[in-house]
């Protein structure tokens, strides 16, 4: 029963068809499937709509419809999940560089990291240096997302990852660059520890670093 | 030949004395003028958002750092179509981070408006406000907004011309739909109107479509150089295969086989896919050929598939020009040019704009490399 309904979402979700998504996350969970289960549902119709955007199946507009539907649905799960911290596989911060207005992509990073477990902390568009570097140490990020849409701007990368430099906090933190103007030379150059080509591609990134990611016991 | 003779070659896809060097220098022009960004950009936004009032256009910085870099010019000038019945206003204030633009449209059918920023010490604009709220009751002032297309300023076309000289070509941009959509309704809800309400973007497009053929044949009645066709979100990582046939292709092909201007169409993204309905359009030149990972385009494939009919454009991506050794520019711009450059119908070119942290000496290195290796027979090993 759970495996059907659960079926269901992902498959409501790949689909774009955000009124049964939200009625049949609202019977999920009023019916007792563990919020997790839910989320790990939705999380695996994410990374189907992300695969079949990276192969050309899909496409921009899908990408977003598909994020519209995830925040959809965690508003309705949310209220059920009783024990947040055991769902949370990593904090991040993200944010566009300084100079760079533009946050679709980056909206779209933040939902597929949030859809795949992680805290994201999204400081929104054109963002200070000091500012990512503040909310880093601040809530003790493992990863630094920095987007740039554009050429002029994404030396803006480069401030942020000096400025984490200079505050100390740089190697404690993976960071990861992406967005239009980005490439991996950039990322070599500017020195970043990974370039992410798309959101799924970042989402993998991400969940690559917390597996390997040292722990204390 | 000249640098106006030496594009024209290319566009007509006869061999040039020396392959062209035209790439976009935008912002770039503060870095070789020693001018300050702050003024550069507020004076273009201003340019492009208040036409008219007297600001000193962008091509003439243009122009006079592609003199300084020895390159063949390209220039970009801006022309409207009259609103017949729309009257224009603006408020300018200061804002804590630049300067607000305030643009209220008076249509027959009631005020449009939209609201931005020209970010101070930084390119680029804020929109606060775009100028379509509600697509439905929307429409139809859209449409005065847009203009008579039949009836276009080309003051600015003809001084940028003069300007010019045998120095280069002047081109006239124009907006593809989806830039056009996108850019009146917003990124974020203009493609998921796609998804809540595709048959009202269905009205704006075809709207739009018509009003494009009658804009590119007035421009073709004028006889101005170059139409740059702004393709800017019309790569298929933002729209299917199919729409872009539909909302694009359709016009364009129209456009191009009726209007008898030169045009080059500005394809962002990934479009390897697509270039056997770009070539089918019968448009002049295809730009910027982006590779991986912006875009999925080869450069010889590119030349291979489509390169006899269409005069390529591209393709140094701005990062590459900007990480790279001189001597690694050499090496860029020869493989660049044996890729593209045989049997004519090429114009070196970087991606998108000259990053402002690229070294003086790169593109100088880049004009100086494409002279020496880019004259005509092309050696292509």
């Amino acid at each position: 029963m759970d495996r059907t309904v659960l079926e269901e979402i992902a498959n409501s979700i790949v689909g774009s068809d955000i009124e049964r998504v939200k009625k049949l996350v609202e019977e999920a969970v009023t019916k007792g499937v563990p919020p997790i289960d839910v989320i790990n549902a939705m999380s695996t119709a994410m990374a189907e709509v992300g695969r079949k955007y990276s192969e050309g199946d899909y496409f921009l507009t899908d990408l977003l419809v598909a994020g519209e539907m995830m925040k959809a649905a965690m508003a309705i799960v949310k209220p059920y999940v009783k024990d947040e911290p055991n769902i949370v596989s990593g904090k991040v911060v993200i944010g566009s560089a300084e100079g760079d207005i533009h946050d679709i992509g980056k909206d779209l990073v933040a939902t597929f990291l949030s859809s795949g477990g992680f805290a994201v902390t999204d400081l929104g568009a054109d963002v200070p240096a000091k500012d990512f570097v503040e909310k880093v140490a601040s809530i003790r990020a493992y990863i630094v997302a920095i987007s740039a849409l554009l050429t002029t701007t994404a030396a803006g990368t480069r401030a942020v990852l000096e400025s984490l430099e200079r505050a100390g906090v740089r190697k404690d933190v993976k960071a990861i660059i992406g967005g239009a103007a980005t490439t991996p030379a950039l990322a070599a150059a500017v020195g970043a520890d990974a370039f992410g080509k798309d959101a799924l591609d970042g989402l993998g990134i991400c969940k690559d670093w917390m597996a390997k990611r040292p722990r204390a016991i | 030949m000249n640098s106006r003779e030496r594009i024209f070659a290319a566009l007509e896809h006869r061999e040039p004395d020396v392959v062209p060097i035209a790439p976009y220098i935008g912002w770039y022009s503060s870095v070789v003028l020693g001018l300050d960004l702050d003024d550069l950009s507020r004076m273009s936004m201003l340019e492009q958002k208040i036409p008219a009032k007297g600001y000193i256009p962008r091509w003439r910085s243009d122009l006079e750092a592609y003199r300084r870099l020895g390159m063949d010019a390209i220039l970009f000038a801006p022309c409207s179509a009259a609103k017949n019945t729309t009257r224009e206003s603006f408020k300018v204030n200061r804002h804590p981070r630049g300067i607000l633009i305030h643009k209220t449209y008076d249509t027959p059918k009631g005020p449009l408006t939209e609201e931005l920023v020209c970010l101070a010490g930084k390119v680029g604009v804020d929109n606060r406000k775009y100028m379509i709220d509600d697509p439905e009751d929307d429409l139809e002032k859209v449409e005065y907004v847009l203009g008579d297309p039949t009836r276009i300023d080309f003051m600015e076309y003809e001084q940028a011309r003069y300007q010019v000289g045998d120095e280069g070509i002047v081109a006239v941009r124009c907006n593809s739909p989806m830039a056009f959509w996108l850019t009146m309704r917003g990124m974020q809800d203009g493609l998921l109107d796609f998804w809540r309400r595709r048959a009202t973007v269905d009205k704006y497009m075809k709207m739009y479509g018509k009003w494009i053929i009658d804009y590119i044949s007035a421009c073709g009645d004028y006889q101005v150089d170059l139409i740059f066709f702004r393709g800017t979100y019309d790569g298929y990582t933002i729209i299917s295969p199919e729409d872009w046939k539909r909302y694009i292709g359709e016009p364009l092909t129209r456009a191009s086989r009726e209007a008898g201007v030169k045009i080059q169409y500005f394809l962002e993204g990934k479009c390897a896919k697509l270039l056997g309905l770009v070539r089918d359009t019968g448009v002049n030149c295809l730009g910027p050929i982006e590779p991986p990972p912006q875009g999925d385009c080869d450069l010889a494939k590119v030349k291979s598939e489509i390169g006899r009919d269409v005069c390529l454009r591209g393709n140094i991506t701005p990062f590459e020009l900007e990480l790279a050794s001189t001597d690694k520019v050499e090496k860029i711009v020869v493989d660049n040019i044996r890729a593209g450059a045989h049997s004519g119908g090429f114009i070196l070119s970087t991606t998108d704009q000259i990053t402002l942290q690229t070294p003086v000496d790169n593109v100088i290195a880049l004009v100086r490399a494409a002279k020496k290796y880019g004259k005509y027979p092309i050696m292509t090993q």
